[in-house]
């Protein structure tokens, strides 16, 4: 008896093979691995010697050439390389951020009373001191206060804009166009961060209650342990790898629209961002210049399908808890 | 007995409005001030040949900017453009996913699922490519006034856009469906829209309160592409002219604009619901 397979199944099963694919090439490319037959900076030439502008496809050359003679799939697999890497560096920079403003702000909130305890006695002397001043920041009322405004202020300005800015700034310190390209990625995964957070503080808000908590606690578990094992890893992970791939998605798109402003990457990056403006100046020579473009919107359609399988996961392990 | 306290039991309106300027005038003093220092110790930044010295200029730069003595008519023409364009993106997305939910709701059908497929696999838009595609197969569209559908459409449907204001309302809209006061006037058999229509309006208009400085960010593309006059086109051509006194006032401009509408989007909360003015 065969089986037909539901949509919801069958739209799984595609975006499976779309992560095996982009997943795979990814890895491929960011090992630098030399799949392509040409590298990204060389000329498909003819015999005559001649730059080969548009060539057709073939299997030295399996999305033809563009207007400079350059293979379009080198160009394709070193920008997806590119792509990994600056995504992969706002990524970090959201996890790192948004788990730490989570915990601490959910996790360490103080009672009123120490605020008011240390606002007595001890504000001059250990105001001198800078690890009590990062103590006060971290534990106190004021300082959840603060972390909180930052999270309002964040959620209500355009994120582009704010990058954008950054980099007009960067442009007067530093010269070389990665290594700012890698800062705005960091900011923009620091500015995002608060997403995250909001949702582990209203988690962790929720399970401090919990039974399983207060036994942990009971039997003497570390904080560390208690937070980043039974909290962190057994009850967020799904909310986290969500909002992880819905960053990464994001900085994809990102990423592409700064190059295509040229506030990206410069060689010896090869990024899609560039690769756009000649789909608008060649497309009509040769439709080959589209592959970019089926190209981006399958990443992208990657990683936002996989933040909502991610979060669907999540919502059916809470049901079934 | 304090001014604050005469204020708030003797004069309440006042009070509500001395509150609601305040939440909007410190966020606002407080990104501008945070902006211009960084531009002023900037090398090189244009437009900030002040006589006096940092943080005074910023008071000089402050007044000059509410008394709109630094700005020409195109800055107000380039705001309305921006504003048009924001609010047309989101009341048509808005009218896109409120008709397709109600239809979701009354009848699932094969058109009603293409679309909601539609709008999910429209996560993969990215805002740039649309954009691209438009310019370069319909070029009549680069002379077009900002408020034409396809930029609408566009911003609507780019980067995945639409299919998060679906998703985020599909879901708060179905916690409201499923209070126990919405169930009781299914089981009476009355019409439950008409008893959710106070929540859902405050759900809806959060949503959309939410999604304003997407929809800014995304008007930058639409704008620089088309050669819209519009606020983004002149914060990127004031980028790429290192013109640090124009960013300064577009960027205020729109910073102001969001802090205003959230303030807004409180008071309507307030009134709507009459939970909020018991509390």
């Amino acid at each position: 008896m065969t089986k037909k397979l539901s949509w919801i199944n069958s739209h799984r099963v595609i975006l499976l093979l779309i992560s095996v694919f982009i997943l795979g090439l990814g890895i491929l490319s960011i090992l630098n691995v030399p799949l392509p037959a040409y590298k990204p900076n060389e000329h498909v030439t003819l015999d005559s010697g001649e730059w080969s502008r548009f060539a057709p496809v073939s299997w030295r050359l399996p999305m033809g050439s563009d207007f400079y003679g350059y293979d379009i799939f080198s160009r394709i697999y070193y920008g997806l390389r590119t792509n990994l890497i600056y995504s992969m560096l706002a990524g970090v920079s959201f996890l790192l951020f948004g788990i730490f403003l989570g915990v601490r702000i959910g996790y360490y909130v103080a009672d009123n009373h120490d605020f008011q305890k240390f606002l007595k006695g001890q504000i001059v002397r250990k105001a001198m001191k800078i690890k009590d001043m990062i103590r006060f920041f971290n534990y106190s009322r004021k300082g959840s206060g603060i972390l909180s405004s930052f999270i309002n202020v964040s959620n209500s300005f355009p994120i582009l804009l704010a990058v954008l800015l950054l980099r007009v700034i960067l442009d007067e310190f530093i010269n070389s166009s990665s290594v700012k390209l890698g800062l705005s990625m960091v900011f923009f995964g620091f500015i995002s961060s608060p997403r995250l957070a909001n949702m582990i503080i209203g988690k962790i808000k929720r399970l401090r209650a919990e039974e399983f908590i207060q036994s942990a606690i009971v039997l003497g578990l570390s904080g560390k342990k208690i937070i980043f094992k039974h909290i962190l890893w057994y009850e967020c992970r799904y909310i986290i790898l969500f909002q992880l791939a819905y960053i990464m998605g994001q900085a994809t798109i990102l990423e592409v629209t700064l190059t295509y402003f040229r506030y990206g990457a410069n060689p010896p990056w090869y990024s899609w961002g560039l690769m756009l403006d000649n789909m608008v100046k060649f497309s009509e020579r040769s439709l080959y210049l589209l592959f970019p473009v089926i190209f981006i919107t399958v990443v992208i359609y990657f990683w936002m399908g996989l933040a909502e399988e991610l979060k669907k996961a999540g919502e059916e392990r809470e049901v079934s808890v | 007995m304090s001014a604050k306290l005469i204020l708030a039991n003797f004069l309440p309106a006042l009070n509500d409005l001395y509150g609601y300027l305040k939440r909007i005038l410190v966020p606002f003093l407080t990104v501008t001030f945070i902006i211009y220092s960084l531009f002023y110790i900037t090398p090189g930044s244009k437009g900030f040949e002040a006589e006096l010295i940092w943080p005074f200029s910023y008071l000089i730069w402050i007044i000059d900017f509410f008394s709109g003595s630094l700005m020409n008519q195109d800055f107000y023409l380039a705001y309305f453009y921006t504003l048009q364009l924001v609010a047309g993106s989101l009341l048509l997305s808005a009218l896109i996913v409120l008709v397709l939910y109600f239809f979701h709701k009354r009848n699932a059908g094969t058109i009603v699922k293409g679309f909601e497929r539609l709008i999910k696999v429209s996560s993969g838009f990215h805002i740039l490519i649309i954009s691209l595609i438009f310019y370069k197969f319909f070029p009549h569209l680069r002379d077009a006034s900002p408020l034409h559908p396809v930029f609408l459409l566009i911003l609507a449907f780019g980067n995945g856009s639409i299919a998060e204001f679906y998703n985020s309302l599909e879901a708060e809209f179905d916690k409201v469906f499923q209070k126990e006061y919405a169930l009781a006037a299914v089981a009476w058999g009355h019409n439950v829209y008409r008893y959710s229509l106070r929540e859902t309006l405050i759900i809806l208009i959060e949503i959309l309160n939410a999604r304003i400085p997407i929809a800014v960010s995304s008007t930058i593309v639409i704008e620089w592409l088309f050669n819209l006059d519009g606020l983004s086109y002149i914060i990127l051509d004031s980028i790429k002219g290192r013109e640090f006194g124009d960013l300064m006032i577009s960027t205020a401009l729109i910073a102001f604009t969001i802090i205003f509408v959230n303030v807004l989007t409180e008071i309507i909360r307030n009134r709507l619901d009459p939970r909020v003015r018991l509390i």
